[in-house]
Parts: structure tokens; sequence; C-alpha cells
């Protein structure tokens, strides 16, 4: 009796083992090619303990492709490990099928040469005609997309694109209730009057203010200057001892969010790609002459703040954050959690206050004629290309086929949904997915709207308006590929605040062409990278040691400590990363 | 068999066969207890050291080892021939020199002088507070100290009422304000520590010395610089001779967190330098590794010559 009843529970094990293992879905008895792939980064683990169990994933996982299923394994390392963990995978030959190529510091190039990824070039056209089609029609992508090998244009790898650019997450941001109180109109000197439509909501605030310029906003440098007069009254009058009108990056200069550094010629202060489509770099020459000389005015006058050199450990859009926070500080390079009323903490200093963000400034009053009144085009953006991905030799030719076939659809429009927004409630209805029943989104993360015009806009669900990290976690946002189509953005920017769109829109008010994308250094080849990080350590640390001097009055930017400077710079060969530069920009002419 | 004849004295003959194998014979036990401690040294110690070998190479991770590069000295070049090598040498050095005078001094005078006190409550006290900020974290005390040498702080208001300069100290370019800031943190956070080793050794100092000595008539001076202190010596020697061996690899990161572009020209250090140049856009591993060998052995060639001078001249040493 015993021993059959032991039969018996074994058959029945066996039976539940063999027919209640897999997925949901109803996949078809065809065969199934296993995807490793390699993410930087996963999801809080609240929402699921592996990125396996993503619900966009899992979605993606009942299509075939290639007419084969797919089942998708994530490799995550932890967090602060990224690189090491890359490395270490690289090293012990036991990278991914997929990689995310942000912790690679060797090449696409040389990655091929090395027999670990594959030359994409002969299979895109076939298995992945969405990317084809969107990076041929559009020439901005061109330079950073393709590698090109000895003459030929070569894709290496597959980038993440979007339509248009993701509203900056950082910028010029000042202390506008301070403007209209303090200040009075530059044309009628009348006092300006402002308030708020609803005193419980800050998103309704209302002024009058108007800038020397003749417009509600600052856009020239003489705006600026007329409103560090209004910040010295504002401080002076609340008592402020420790405050002063504007911060400045630890170095003095910044390549990124350097809003005064597009102010003169247009460029920025590094390696930047000119209106003529040329490498140039502004370390030496005469807009930084006179963007240091506008800087040493406003230190002079008291503008600046007096220890900015020692702020060594703030990043750039948070420098002195407590005195930010404080209300001490007339302006700063901030973010959009600092915009509108979010910093009023109640407090004497902090009561009342109104951040507006600023777009790039463009300079009026320092230095020669070719150095004023040029609209900035050399600008930190959000870039159109979010990240990039390689497949690796682990692949085999057959499962390539299926990969880009995968990797195709998340070009389309509905794959980019997919990874932008999640499931829609039908997808949602054929996978029955448990973390959008337990986050009660069982009628999709989002919708569509067919507008008058024919385009498309996308509604999120409001539980995610209010949860960046739950909407994250319902989407694919950690895949760093497919295409975020016209659209998406404003969808993606509907979370945020009037304030914080207000400033966004200030931010990226103006188009980059000249700032160069970190994207373009995959397409340095091995000894160029060498030369890149050799040279750009040496001038980086050899500006950031003198610009504060001269912006300090410590060395003179009118005299000879100035042509020391240049002559110092250039031994440090900065020609030899413009030509490179420049070889990668004529390669795609 | 039996090591020794009747008479007691050992026979030569019989003591040759007192070798290891006898021993390992007797002792097995001690020995297999001694097996992990030799793999975790070969495994962790020895067997990594293979990895030198990129210090020689143009390393990329994707071509690995045998796949890399080989330049043989190049990275060495590359690294000694940057244009402020010479600087960031001479900060080493001197820092290093401090770190072995000023810096070692002190955890062996605070364990003599506090051998010395009679109160024993509050002899336990003052211990337990030096060893404290031994545990305390690099970025903490690093956060401490810019509060403390800020323009505002405790420490610079202290030391303007010495006829210093308001100031922040800790962003004066001029000689040798960072290299004795670095020297006294190091001091501040590791005297405690550093004397638990010499409080134990001078508890071990014969009482029957000091008594012998008080008896003759010699003050608590006296004994502790005659007898406490001799007594200790060979063992300050020693860890002398170690700390020598470490010299140029410690205090990295208190460095690395305190100094800044203002203050490069005196406190940039080899660490700093080579992680500036070697971990900047693209990862140098050749030139980092080149630079850690090249402190390896400068420590290693300090180590033995310390070393054979201690021997010489105290007859006492670490090998």
């Amino acid at each position: 009796m015993k021993k059959a009843l032991a039969v018996i529970f074994t058959l029945a094990t066996i039976i539940c083992i063999v027919s209640c293992g897999g997925k949901t879905g109803g996949k078809s008895a065809n065969e199934t090619v296993e995807i490793t792939w390699w993410i930087p980064r996963g999801e809080d683990s609240t929402y699921y303990m592996s990125y396996d169990d993503n619900p966009a994933v899992r979605y993606l996982e009942t299509m075939q492709f290639n007419g084969k299923n797919i089942d998708l394994k994530f490799s995550v390392p932890i967090s602060g490990s990224e690189r090491d963990n890359f490395n270490t995978l690289l090293m012990t030959e036991d990278y991914c099928k997929i990689f995310d190529m942000s912790y690679c510091t060797s090449s696409p190039e040389e990655l091929v040469n090395d027999g670990i990824i594959w030359d994409l070039t002969p299979y895109m056209k076939e298995y992945m005609p969405h990317y084809m089609e969107i990076i041929e029609n559009d020439p901005f992508l061109a330079p950073y997309v393709y590698n090109i090998v000895n003459g030929e244009k070569k894709v290496l790898s597959l980038y993440s694109i979007t339509y248009e650019i993701l509203g900056n997450f950082m910028g010029l941001n000042y202390r506008r209730d301070w403007v209209a109180k303090y200040g009075k109109n530059p044309f009628t000197g009348a006092a300006f009057t402002y308030g708020y439509t609803d005193p419980a909501d800050y998103n309704t605030y209302y002024d009058d203010v108007v800038f020397p310029n003749g417009t509600s906003d600052p856009i020239y440098v003489s705006d600026w200057e007329w409103m560090f007069g209004i910040f010295e009254k504002a401080i002076a009058d609340l008592g402020i001892t420790d405050g002063y009108c504007i911060s400045l990056y630890f170095k003095g200069y910044s390549e990124a969010g350097g809003n005064f550094a597009s102010a003169f010629d247009g460029g920025t202060h590094m390696w930047f790609r000119d209106k003529s489509g040329n490498a140039a770099f502004n370390g030496s020459s005469e807009a930084m002459k006179t963007y240091i000389q506008m800087m040493n005015s406003w230190y002079r006058k008291g503008w600046l703040d007096k220890n900015f050199a020692e702020r060594t450990s703030d990043q750039v859009f948070a420098i002195d954050s407590a005195k930010i926070n404080s209300g001490k500080i007339g302006a700063f390079i901030g973010r959009r959690g600092n915009t509108g009323g979010q910093m009023d903490n109640g407090d004497k200093l902090t009561e009342g206050i109104m951040i507006y963000g600023a777009r790039p400034v463009i300079n009026d009053v320092y230095g020669s004629d070719a150095m004023k009144n040029n609209e900035p085009y050399s600008l930190y953006q959000y870039s159109r290309l979010r990240g990039n991905l390689c497949i690796s030799k682990k692949a085999s030719e057959e499962d390539l086929k299926t990969i880009l076939s995968m990797l195709d659809y998340l070009y389309t429009e509905e794959g980019g949904c997919l990874l932008a927004f999640g499931m829609t409630k039908e997808q949602n209805d054929v996978l029955q997915d448990p973390t959008y029943t337990k986050y009660y989104l069982t009628n999709g993360a989002f919708n569509r709207e067919t507008l008058a015009d024919g385009s498309m806009a996308y509604h999120r669900d409001e539980k995610l308006l209010d949860d960046n990290d739950l909407a994250s976690a319902m989407a694919a946002k950690r895949l760093t590929i497919g295409y975020y189509s016209k659209g998406f953005v404003p969808a993606l920017n509907e979370s945020y605040t009037k304030c914080a769109l207000q400033a966004m829109a200030e931010w990226d008010y103006y188009y980059n062409t000249g700032y160069i994308d970190k994207a373009l250094r995959n397409q340095f080849t091995s000894d160029e990278a060498a030369t890149y990080s050799k040279v750009y350590a040496n001038i980086d640390t050899y500006m950031s040691q003198n610009i504060p001097k001269f912006i300090t009055g410590a060395l003179d930017v009118n005299g000879a400590d100035w042509d020391n400077y240049v002559k110092m710079l250039n031994k440090y060969s900065p020609n030899k990363v413009t030509a490179i530069y420049q070889r990668i920009f004529d390669s795609v002419r | 068999m039996s090591l020794f004849k009747k008479n007691g004295n050992a026979d030569k003959e019989v003591l040759k066969e007192f070798t290891w194998k006898y021993d390992f014979k007797q002792n097995w036990m001690v020995y297999v207890l001694f097996i992990p401690v030799v793999m975790y040294f070969l495994i962790f110690h020895y067997v990594p050291m293979f990895g030198l070998i990129m210090a020689f190479e143009n390393f990329k991770p994707s071509k690995g080892f045998f796949g890399s590069q080989w330049v043989g000295l190049a990275n060495f070049k590359e690294l000694f021939t940057g244009d402020t090598f010479l600087k960031v040498l001479r900060n080493t050095t001197a820092m290093a020199v401090l770190n072995l005078t000023v810096g070692f001094a002190a955890p062996v005078l605070f364990a003599l002088f506090l051998s010395e006190v009679r109160l024993k409550h509050f002899k336990r006290s003052v211990q337990i507070m030096s060893y404290m900020p031994y545990f305390v974290s690099a970025t903490v005390v690093c956060s401490l100290a810019s509060e403390f040498l800020s323009s505002t702080g405790a420490l610079t208001i202290a030391l303007s009422w010495l006829g210093f300069d308001r100031q922040n100290w800790l962003a004066n370019p001029n000689i040798p304000v960072f290299w004795l800031i670095n020297t006294f943190l190091g001091i501040w956070q590791g005297m405690g520590w550093g004397s638990i080793i010499f409080m134990t050794a001078i508890a071990n100092v014969s009482h029957d010395l000091h008594e012998a000595a008080a008896i003759d008539g010699a003050t608590r001076w006296q004994r502790m610089w005659r007898i406490t202190f001799p007594t200790i010596m060979p063992l300050v020697l020693v860890m002398f001779i170690m700390r020598i061996g470490l010299v140029f690899r410690t205090g990295f990161d208190k460095i690395l967190l305190l100094y800044m572009p203002m203050t490069y020209d005196t406190a940039d250090v080899l660490y700093t330098y080579t992680y500036r140049m070697a971990f900047g856009s693209q990862i140098n591993y050749g030139v980092s590794t080149a630079s850690g060998l090249f402190q390896s052995v400068i420590g290693t060639i300090l180590l033995v010559i310390s070393n054979k001078i201690s021997r010489k001249a105290a007859g006492s040493s670490l090998i």
C-alpha cells in the first residue's frame, strides 16, 4: 500500500513539474532562443527580484522573431561595480550575447577585430529595416551610428535613438521672487507686481517682470548684471552675510551646463564642433579670455562665490547646495527639482521663493565685437542617443538573426511604446502580468490618442505620473535600445510641474549643434582613445588649476600671465584631439 | 630515539636528525593548520603578482594578459616623463618622510607618556578615546577636516589667536601646509591605535628593573628613557622597518578627498597623479600598474636597506 502511494505521488510530482513549468503566453512549440543580456542597472527589488520579470520584457517574450520564440535572461551587476563586473566578464570570456557598451573601454571596432562582437553591417538591411530607415533618413545621426572602417561605413553597435531630445534636467536657475520684489521696471521705474492666483499652489505664480532686453526672461549678459544688482539689494535687505549672486563650478569653467561658456563665440570651453562643422578647441581662445574677463569682473564686484574654487566635491548642478536650499543664493545651476516653489521651507529666506529657469546667455558687454551677440549653439543637452549595445559572438549566426529581428521591433512605434511607457490594456490582457495587477495597472500603463492632424499623442496612467520609479519599472527603460518616436517626449514630460516645464523650455531654448556627444568617442581607434585620454587629463588638470586663478585675479588675464598660460596649454597638444575629432567629422561629411 | 645522551649534552649527530622531517612527524597537526594560511598567501598575494605583467603591456580587458600588446617600459616612460612627475615625486617623498618621522614617533611617545600615568581610570579613558578616531572612515575624517580647517572653522579660529591668518587651510597652496595637515590627520587618526602594541610591550618591561633603578635614585624621567625606551627599542625598530615598506602606499584616500586643483602643486602624490592620468575617460591599466609596481619596488628597496642598517646599528632586524 505504502509503495503504491509512493509511486502515485512520484508520478504526480513528475507530471506537475513537466506541465507547470514555463511562462504564460501560449508559446507554440517552435524553437526557443535563449538571449543573455548585460545591462548596467535594473529596477528596485520592490517591484520584482530579477529584470527577467519586467512586464514589458515578459510581453516581448510572448512574441516570435525570425520564426522563433525568445527567452531573455538579464545580467545586472551590483550598483557601483558595473565597470569591474563588465571587465571581468570580458576577460573571462563570460560575457552575454547582448551587452550595453556604457562601461566598455574598448571601441566597437576593437571588439570586432578581437572577435568578440559581430559586424552587423551585412545583416542590417534584412533584419533591421526599421533601424536602417531611421538612421538613413536623419543626417544628424550619421557621425555617431556608423563606424568608418577602411573608408567603409559599418554598423558595429546599435544605438538607442530619440526623435527629439529629452528635456534637460539641469540649467541656469534664478530667484524670480527676488527680481519681482526688489527690482523695478527698467523702462518705467515702476515696482513689479507679483503673486499667486491660488496661494496654495505655487504653479499659479504670476508677475510682470521685464528685463532690460524688453522681454520677461533674461537673455543677455547685461540682463544678468542688472539682475545681480537686484540680488545685492535682496541679500542686504534680508541680512544675509554669507550669500552671493551666482555660484560657479570649482574649476571656473564647465563643459556640462556651462551656460556662460557659449555666451561669447557660441562654442564651449573645450572641444566642440563649430558652425562650419569643423572641430575646434576653446581652452586658450579669445572666447575663453573674454569669459575670464567677465568672471573676473564679477568676482571683483562681489557677485561670485568667493570660495568657489574650494567646492571641489560639489557636482556642477549642486554647487554649495546647503546655501541654495537655504535661499541665500540668487542664481545657480540647478535641476528640475529646484524649480518653482519646491525649495520653500517656510523660513524667512525661502518663504515665497520662486525659481525660474533661464536660457543660455548671449554676451553683449565684454570683449570685442566678434565676441558679442552670438547665439549659443554648443550646449550640454540630453543626447538624442541614449546609449548603445553590441551583439557578441556568443550568439551564433542563427541567433543573431533572431536577436536583430527582436531589436528591430523596438524601433517600431509599438516597440518603442513598450520600452518607454510599458504595456497597453490590450497587451496586458494577453499577458495578465501580476506586477501590473499588483499596482492597479490593469488598464495598461498608457493609451494612445490620434490627434486632428493625424499625429499621435500618448497619455500615461496617472499613477505613473507621480512615481518615476514605478513608471520605469513598468516599462523597459533600462534597455538602452529602441526608438522614442515623435510624441514620446511630451508624454514623458507630463509628470513635470508648470515651473519645471518652463525651466526645461528655457534650458533647451537654443539648438545644440556644437557640443560633442560622448557617443562620438566610440569612433576612436585604440591609439586615438589613448591620446584623447592623456591629452584631456593634462589639459583638464592645467585649466582647472589656472582658470580659478585668473578669475580671482591671482593671475592677470590681461597681461603676460595669459600668454604663459596659452603657451603652456599648447604644450599639452590639444591640437592632437582636435585632429581626431576632425577626422571623424570629415569621414561622415 | 632519545635526542640527548645521558650526560644531558645534545649529541651533534643526534641534533642533525632534529630536522623538519622529525618536527613534521611530531607536530604534523600544526603544519596542517598552517596550510590554509599558505594557501591564502599563495592565492591572494603571490598568484595575483602575475598581473604585474600589465605594467609592460598596453593592456585591454578584451584581449586579456596574453593578447595585449607588449610595450616594454613605455608605461614607465609615460609615467616618469609626465610634466608634473617631479613635483609629484617631491610631494610623495615629503609626506612620506613626515609620516615616518613625526607620524611614527607620535604613537611611541604617546605610549611612553601614557604608561607613566598613575591614575588607572584616567589612563584607560584616555586610551579608549585615543583609539576611537581609528574607526572613523576616511570620508568622515576628511569632512571633519574640511569643517575645522575652513575659514570659519574652529581650528582656524584657534590658529588666528596665535597670529595666523584666517583662511581655508586646505586651499592654501604653499609648502608645507598640506603636508603638515596630512601628517597631523594621520597622527590624530592613527596615534591611539598604533600605540597599543607599544603599550603592551611597555607593560611587559620587568618591574624589578624599575624598582632597582628607583632604589638607586633614578627619577621617573630617567627610568623612562634608560629602561623603558631601550627595552622596547627592538619592537620600535621592527615597526619602523615595516612602516618604511608601506610608506608610499598609505593615506592616499585622504589626499584624494582633501586635495583640489588649487593645491595640486603641493598635494598631488603618485597615487592621485596616477588616478587622474590613468582613470580618465579611458582606463589605462598599464600606466596605473606601472605606478603601483614602481611604488612597491621603492618600498621593498627601502625596507631591505633599513633592515640591514638596523641589524648593523642596533643588532635588531625584521628579517
